[in-house]
């Protein structure tokens, strides 16, 4: 007993150091419920306050950024709990200390129209609004690198699905190392978590973020997590896979958030995201209808205008789903594809919400083409490395 | 009469056409998965894909065990699903398609099995949410009233569940009927002959109000059997209860400024007209009649200080409380670690048994479970069908006591400690009563809770006065080296002092064959202290493959009794079969380790190694004039009350390999 008390003294001994704020948001509680309709699933892993974001803050350090995300219940430990499809301990699998939330952040570096991206990852169901398309990307998930993969997998293969007969094994080559270097750039899953009581920490390199600024605009989302990937989107009625989301079922089903009679059930699967007011969370998660997606308005230090929700295509939102039974939409339901960015000319005027044209060729053959112009003299540097940046920015 | 004869042919096969062609829209969605374990080691059993299994265990060979699971939108209210899954765990490759000797045995001919379905149905009222009419896992009420059903046994316990909230979501309840699994909810591991009737009723209600949440939960778990005082059958059966079982429970938890506090009150009432068959010692329920309660009270002071919180937890456990459908094991309601699983091997071999009564290589063996001991309140704690690597569960009922854990954040290095003092409700002299054959409470599972780790399985001793602490310091930090090096350190003790027998007039009672060895209630005395010690290092080798190495040490300080000692109420034929071994003396055993996990894209891999490397050197004690008294033996042997015991040193040792690849599709 004795070795114990000097061992966890000798702990204490060690420098304590800690960063500059850079910023706390803190988001109503009792907001995690979707758009309004969404319900906790049965299982005893999830209770109404886990994914309950009741703030989002930052402290810099002297390489990078920790963030915090708060939730309104303590975090649940995996320990004692197994995989749902093999019996195997979940510390095994989810080794950071939690497991049944994402947490998506889209960060706007430049509040540029039209610069940066307004897609989400795979099955959030929503799109970030044009006003703060991201530059980069951070996802907290229990696990990080088996998302990293998954994600490069999803995106090799919406590539495949667009090049079609053009596909062999050349471009599969190139497109794999293209999305890499794009995943390097503009996504990070930290793995240097921590999780204590309500709170998970998690750092974030400088190397990828850079030096954040005060005006910086984030767009926060928090999902249930789906860590084994055994949620069938298609079956729900989605055109791809989720990325480790949980995905939505009437009633209150096990292993999915559940919906209110009459909800609908293509709204998105976010439980909370960061917003001043339950009013706005509520709007921007239900104003949406077949032909374009949610829009997600990003929060910053600065005080910023309300944010202006255009009419939708069609002019008409989709009328609640009815008392009458309705089947589900099958798999070739309308995709809701998310709209591609906006030229970087952000001198042109907003045009109209659509879907863009998908390009005709290929990211490699525009990149090959690109390069080619540089070394013809047709472009200068500065312009091919802007123009590369948006042909990539397709992806 | 032709014609309508006619017209009901011709609707007899259009009506099904019908509905097929209307059916065409619907779409039933497949998915499941392929999980192969491969098991190797050392001990070369092999009758059984579980390291411990009480009907056959193994640490050698591969088998593939196959899922599927089917859901349907039958309409936007009706959902169906259900699972059907390959029998385990003889599932051997090597059976070669089951053509061999056991080709009749199910679980090696690897017959498909329905495990369960369900239907799940969304009215599309406003006081309900769903109902769900089938298979479940009923992981939706609380661990101390109806637990959540184990992995394996998941969609094999039906039932109808409906569950419900008002408009504001401010208020939920749940409400379920299930039927009893008769293979362990009752008396002797029974439900009586007329068990399709018996079940359980349990109802709870939560209420949530800002940051505070209220639950009420009420089970009533009843059994009934044909009434052996109605001989007359023409008016129907008269039936009279086996066993009742009413548990309730209040719960209350809430936050107020960064201080979480958490309050539990559980009363549980248990009847039954079982007493017990004699020789079978072992029950999952109480004997007899009793009542009694659980409290647990949780405060967690968050954020004392920069990056400090202090966590805490006082719990008292009645020794009576009963509740047959707790859970089992997956759960833990304590906050402390409680006892490594490295000890909770049940028949140490050392000095006593032999490789013809199989004890050496029963069960999970010399190295045990890996990391600490999860809590359950059932009798009935379950580790049957696991492996090594999953967490091994004790009983607590009797617990009484308190738990500090601070946690500490100091830059990169997160620590955590730990100091628990436990007392014991079940500390009495003959189960409190004039004899240990007038107690209610089933008796130790056999008595290989004798020595070194105890008995996850009961937590009733005829005799007992015992005290516990436990206390732990273990950090982790990420050396920022490459993707990082993730470093994890622990540092536990648990002392454990037992002075059993403290009526002398009872030692004849407790003593009783041989009769009267122990002569003082000072010569049966127990006093272990466990230390542990572990480090380990985990890196990601590359974005897909993670891999880490670990060290562990081991340490009991084992005084348990004098050499006239046997287990209070031992049976003459134990000895011989190995369930009671001499472990006076001092244990020690290392672990190294070796995990690797490699991920590819919907398939994952693991694998886990271990070697373990230690010895017993044994100690002798005499009583003598009221103490224990170690003696420096001179021969070879020393006879003791269980047989002469060996002198000389126990060297061990046991290599074990688990390794999995699991597809989802």
């Amino acid at each position: 007993m004795k070795r114990f008390w000097s061992l966890f003294l000798c702990g204490l001994s060690l420098f304590v150091w800690a960063g500059d704020t850079l910023f706390e948001f803190s988001d109503p509680s009792g907001d995690d419920f979707g758009a309004g309709t969404l319900l906790y699933p049965s299982s005893p892993d999830f209770e109404r306050g886990d994914l309950d974001l009741t703030s989002f803050s930052a402290q810099l350090e002297k390489d990078g950024v920790w963030f915090t995300v708060s939730f309104r219940n303590a975090v649940r430990s995996p320990k004692t709990r197994t995989s749902e499809i093999s019996g195997d301990p979940l510390v095994d699998i989810a080794r950071y200390g939690f497991f049944n939330l994402n947490v998506d952040i889209y960060i706007d570096t430049d509040h540029q129209l039209g610069s940066g991206n307004v897609e989400s990852l795979p099955g959030r169901g929503v799109e970030i609004a044009r006003e703060n398309a991201w530059e980069k990307t951070i996802l907290l998930t229990p696990r990080p690198r088996e998302a990293q993969s998954l994600y490069l997998a999803l995106m090799k293969g919406r590539e495949k699905r667009k090049l079609d007969r053009d596909w062999d094994a050349q471009r599969a080559k190139t497109v794999a190392s293209e999305l890499e270097a794009w995943v390097e750039k503009n996504l990070f899953f930290p793995d240097k978590i921590k999780v204590r009581g309500h709170d998970i920490s998690f750092f974030v390199p400088s190397s990828f973020l850079g030096q954040p600024k005060p005006d910086w605009g984030y767009a926060v989302l928090v999902s249930g997590a789906d860590l084994e990937q055994s949620v069938n989107h298609g079956f729900l009625g989605q055109k791809e896979p989720g990325l480790m989301i949980m995905g939505l079922a009437d009633g209150r089903p096990r292993w999915q958030f559940g919906i209110q009679p009459d909800s609908d059930l293509f709204q998105p699967p976010i439980v909370d995201l960061l917003a001043n007011d339950v009013a706005l969370q509520k709007k921007m998660l239900s104003h949406y209808n077949r032909e374009q997606l949610p829009k997600i308005f990003a929060v910053r230090s600065e005080k910023m205008a309300p944010p202006i929700f255009a009419d939708l295509p069609k002019a008409k939102l989709e009328a609640k789903a009815t008392a009458q039974p309705t089947p589900p939409a099958p798999a070739e339901t309308q995709p809701r594809v998310a709209p591609k960015p906006e030229p970087e000319n952000a001198q042109k005027p907003e045009p109209p919400p659509q879907a863009a044209p998908a390009p005709t060729k290929s990211v490699a053959d525009r990149l090959r083409e690109l390069e080619q112009l540089r070394k013809d003299g047709l472009i200068s540097e500065d312009e091919y490395q802007k123009l590369r940046a948006k042909i990539l920015n397709d992806l | 009469m032709k014609l309508s004869k006619c017209l009901t042919v011709l609707a007899f096969f259009i009506l099904p056409a019908l509905i097929l062609v209307a059916q065409d829209d619907r779409k039933i969605d497949w998915t499941g998965n392929i999980y192969t374990k491969w098991l190797d080691g050392d001990r070369r059993t092999n009758t059984g894909l579980y390291n411990n299994s009480e009907f056959g265990n193994g640490d050698t060979g591969q088998g593939t065990e196959f899922e599927l699971f089917f859901k349907a939108k039958v309409s936007r209210q009706i959902e169906i699903g259900g699972r059907i899954k390959a029998r385990f765990d003889r599932n051997f490759w090597s059976n070669g398609g089951g053509f061999a000797d056991d080709e009749n045995e199910p679980k090696s001919a690897q017959y498909m099995k329905f495990r369960g379905a369900y239907v799940r149905v969304t009215p599309g009222y406003s006081w309900i949410d769903s109902a769900t009419i089938g298979s479940n896992d009923w992981g939706q009420f609380d661990a101390l009233t109806f637990g959540k059903i184990r992995y394996i046994d998941r969609d094999n316990i039906s039932g109808l569940l409906f569950q419900g909230s008002n408009q504001s979501k401010s208020f939920r309840w749940d409400v379920a009927r299930v039927s009893l699994p008769k293979l362990w909810a009752g008396p002797n591991f029974s439900t009586g002959d007329l068990s399709q009737s018996d079940a359980a009723y349990v109802g709870q209600g939560r209420f949530t109000t800002g940051d505070w949440t209220i639950d009420a939960i009420g089970q009533y778990v009843i059994d009934r059997e044909i009434s052996g005082l109605d001989q007359d059958n023409r008016d129907g059966v008269d039936l009279s209860q086996r066993y009742r079982n009413t548990v309730m429970a209040l719960k209350a938890k809430g936050s107020v400024s960064s201080v979480d506090l958490a309050a539990a009150y559980y009363h549980s009432d248990f009847y039954t007209v079982f007493e017990g068959t004699g020789n079978t010692r072992f029950t999952p329920t109480l004997n007899g009649a009793a009542d009694d309660d659980v409290i647990l009270f949780n405060i967690d002071v968050n954020d004392i200080a920069e990056g400090f919180t202090i966590r805490g937890q006082y719990f008292d456990v009645g020794a009576a409380y009963m509740s047959v459908m707790a859970a089992r094991r997956e759960s833990d309601i304590l906050l402390t670690e409680g006892h490594d699983g490295s000890w909770g091997w049940s028949r140490p071999d050392y000095n006593v048994g032999s490789n013809a009564r199989g004890s050496a290589r029963s069960g999970i063996g010399y190295g045990g479970w890996d990391g600490h001991a999860a809590q359950v309140v059932s009798i009935n704690a379950d580790n049957d069908f696991t492996d090594f690597d999953e967490q091994m569960s004790e009983s607590v009922l009797g617990w009484k006591g308190f738990t500090i854990a601070p946690e500490l954040e100091i830059g990169d290095l997160s620590l955590t400690a730990e100091y628990t003092s436990l007392d014991y409700n079940t500390n009495w002299q003959a189960y409190g009563e004039s004899s240990a054959d007038l107690g209610i409470y089933p008796g130790m599972d056999g008595v290989h809770s004798w020595g070194l780790g105890g008995d996850w399985r009961s937590p009733y001793s005829a005799y007992q006065d015992k005290k516990t602490t436990i206390a732990l310091i273990k950090g982790d930090y990420v050396v920022d080296v490459g993707e990082g090096i993730e470093l994890k350190f622990r540092y536990k003790v648990v002392n454990d002092e037992d002075k059993r027998v403290t009526n002398p007039a009872l030692l004849s009672d407790a003593y009783r064959f041989p009769a009267s060895v122990i002569t003082d209630v000072a010569y049966d005395d127990r006093d272990a202290d466990y230390t542990a010690f572990g480090l380990s290092a985990g890196y990601q080798l590359t974005r897909d493959l993670y891999g880490m190495l670990e060290f562990e040490r081991f340490e009991v300080d084992l005084v348990d009794g004098s050499i006239d000692m046997t287990p209070p109420l031992m049976d003459s034929w134990e000895p011989e079969f190995g369930w009671i071994n001499y472990l006076t003396g001092d244990h020690e055993k290392n672990k190294i380790g070796i995990h690797l996990k490699y991920f590819l894209s919907g398939m994952e891999f693991g694998l886990k190694a271990q070697f373990f490397d230690g010895s017993y050197t044994p100690r002798f004690y005499n009583g003598v004039d009221g103490k224990l008294v170690e003696f420096q033996p001179t021969g070879a042997t020393v006879q003791t009350a269980i047989g002469a015991i060996s002198t000389a040193k126990v060297d061990l040792e046991q290599y074990r390999l688990k390794a999995f690849m699991k597809v989802q599709f």
